[in-house]
């Protein structure tokens, strides 16, 4: 009778398992969707570095130039990032070309972008993983531009301002107003990201 | 040992380079700002080999309290940031990035006590400040060939 009941709580706890592998990025699979939820989740590193250097990437894949650039290394390539983003639900501005770069805000669908890991007890917000000198609201956009993505191979997934190769940017601040014209700097937070190379989860959830 | 001198200098200055060279956002955003080590390294092997000068040592420490300082200077007494900065500047700079801080300092760590052993034991052509004794069994009572 004792091994029918066990096997009848094997048989109900394997779903539970396999919704729970799916629910977190692993190495093996460092993307998630959540259709119901509109969300996607990805592994990522702490890159340490960028606690004490300003920089205006924000998650970047490690095989692209700017691999080593970002507060995050993004563990997931520029493609399954876009394609995961489209499947949810969410729409492309592809306003930003690398001609207008510098006078055009990213538009296309908002997210709110957070970020865990083991032992943080809870998921940052993005404001609060990054420290943004002007203390504006960090806007995460869909930009979209896949293909310039594809062409410029930079593996950039988010940046902190509104980028033409990016996948998804801030809305708050123009191509430049970090790297050239001075107008805010950006660093990780080290008073609340855990320690370089610590695996975590970033989440954007359609608004 | 002449080689390990100039190795040692030229990544001295290739770390005090790419420290200034990282105060540009639009550069270090654009450039592995950590290949200045490796380049400085090779062009100071290049030039210290055609040269017949000796490897300047106080010129070399001077450089090393530059670079402290600039440290210092740039990150203030961070012990973390002291701690990650030169480590992610070595691994940017000779791609090594399957490493973690703890094992990256070691390395730098090493590197510098084995560079300062060198730059301390200077070549025998250089050592003027005292004689060398001589061997054992070497006869220092030779007759005097005046008549």
């Amino acid at each position: 009778m004792n091994k029918f009941l066990y096997m009848i709580a094997i048989l109900l706890l394997l779903p539970v398992q396999s919704v729970f592998s799916e629910i977190s990025p692993t190495p093996d699979h460092p993307i998630t969707i959540d259709k119901d939820a509109k969300s996607v989740s990805f592994l990522a590193e702490v890159n340490g570095k960028y606690f004490y250097q300003p920089t205006r990437h924000f998650a970047v894949h490690p095989d692209g130039s700017n691999g080593d650039k970002s507060v995050l290394r993004g563990l997931v390539p520029v493609d399954d990032f876009y394609n995961a983003l489209i499947a949810i639900g969410a729409v492309a501005g592809e306003n930003m070309t690398l001609k207008n770069k510098e006078v055009t805000y990213v538009e296309g669908s908002a997210f709110t972008v957070t970020v865990t890991w083991d032992g943080a007890g809870k998921s940052y917000g993005i404001d609060e993983v990054v420290v943004e000198s002007n203390k504006k609201p960090i806007t995460m956009k869909f930009g979209g531009n896949q293909a310039t993505a594809k062409d410029k191979k930079t593996g950039c997934l988010l940046c902190l301002d509104s980028c033409p190769v990016g996948i998804v940017s801030n809305a708050q601040y123009t191509y430049g107003a970090i790297e050239t014209r001075n107008e805010v700097t950006m660093k990780g937070n080290k008073d609340i990201l855990p320690a370089d190379k610590t695996k975590v989860i970033v989440t954007l959830k359609l608004i | 040992m002449k080689i390990l001198r100039l190795t040692f200098i030229g990544l001295l200055a290739g770390f005090i380079l790419s420290i200034l060279a990282g105060r540009s956002i639009w550069l270090e955003m654009r450039v592995n700002t950590g290949l200045l080590l490796p380049l400085a390294a090779v062009i100071t092997i290049i030039a210290g080999t055609f040269s017949t000068r000796q490897v300047p040592t106080l010129a070399a420490i001077g450089m090393e309290i530059f670079l402290v300082c600039l440290l210092l200077f740039v990150y203030g007494w961070d012990p973390d940031a002291l701690l990650i900065i030169p480590a992610s500047t070595f691994k940017e700079g000779f791609f090594l990035s399957a490493f973690d801080v703890r094992t990256l300092n070691s390395i730098l760590a090493a590197v510098f006590l084995a560079g300062n052993a060198v730059l301390f034991n200077p070549p025998e052509s250089s050592r003027h400040w005292y004689r060398r004794r001589p061997p054992s069994g070497f006869r220092t009572d030779r007759p005097d060939p005046s008549p």
